[in-house]
């Protein structure tokens, strides 16, 4: 890596990741036609799409952390937002305690996923930083992408396990 | 909010890794509620609309020290419930900050610690 090469802050590298990821699948179907020719038919292009397809939405999944919104019977909302350094809640109506409860472990289980998607996306900057560094030359996009690929299909099946209920 | 919206928000986060701030508020729904299409006008949702009535707030700052404060006189039947949201919130504040930190560590420590 050159020296003088400008660190991205965070929200560059992490904005940028979509259009790397995208790059990526790109750069890979003429190596991997000339692989499986070569090695009379072996297809790697589906399990490695399946990891691009994992990585790309957990990029997604970033949108889903903004916030948490609930309506309870009788019109009582809970809201839970988040920017930059301030998180606030605000209550209108009044809900029930069993209503609070349920935003509080709804808000946990968030959280959960939150560290499980920042896990996934700390190791995909990583990937799309090495990438960036060899000019997405596709041998080592595919070298890299399938040493890491178990690794990302495991954080990306911890991030969807308990998605279910959410929004 | 656009994708892009919700990356910025979260990393301005940690781009200003000053102060940590969580706020609880209560409202009536009536003072919120359009009267024409009765949906809830979030756009007004701001403290500063005089509203909604803070209940707690807490400042982390990054030393971790913490600053708390808890209205005496909130008009809640159950302010032990709130209490116990807003701590919530503190948890998710916190938690969604360090989350954040160790993504942004993991990616920038080897590039800085590469030396060449």
């Amino acid at each position: 890596m050159a020296s003088d090469e400008v660190l991205p802050d965070p929200f560059l590298a992490l904005a940028e990741l979509g259009g790397h990821l995208r790059r990526a699948r790109e750069a890979l179907p003429p190596l991997l036609r000339e692989r499986a020719q070569a090695s009379d038919g072996d297809d790697e292009q589906g399990p490695l799409s399946r990891v691009l397809d994992v990585a790309q939405a957990a990029v997604a999944s970033l949108q889903g952390f903004a916030g948490l919104r609930r309506s309870f019977a009788g019109g009582a909302t809970i809201e839970l937002a988040r920017s930059a350094n301030k998180v606030s809640v605000v209550l209108l109506g009044s809900p029930r305690p069993d209503d609070i409860t349920a935003f509080i472990g709804e808000l946990a289980r968030r959280d959960q996923r939150l560290q499980d998607a920042t896990a996934l996306l700390g190791l995909l900057l990583g990937l799309c930083a090495s990438w960036l560094t060899a000019g997405f030359a596709p041998p080592i996009v595919l070298k890299t992408l399938a040493e890491r690929g178990p690794q990302i299909l495991e954080l990306g099946a911890a991030l969807y396990s308990d998605a279910g209920g959410s929004d | 909010m656009s994708l892009k919206d919700a990356i910025k928000k979260f990393t301005d986060g940690i781009v200003d890794l000053s102060n940590l701030e969580v706020t609880t508020y209560t409202g009536k729904l009536e003072q919120l509620v359009d009267a024409t299409t009765g949906q809830l006008k979030w756009d007004e949702c701001k403290p500063s609309n005089g509203k909604l009535v803070l209940v707690a707030a807490t400042l982390i700052r990054p030393n971790l020290n913490t600053v708390n404060f808890r209205a005496g006189d909130a008009e809640q039947s159950d302010l032990k419930a709130l209490l116990e949201l807003h701590t919530a919130a503190v948890e998710s504040a916190r938690n969604g900050r360090m989350a954040l930190l160790k993504m942004f560590t993991g990616h920038l420590a080897p590039r800085l610690g590469a030396g060449d």
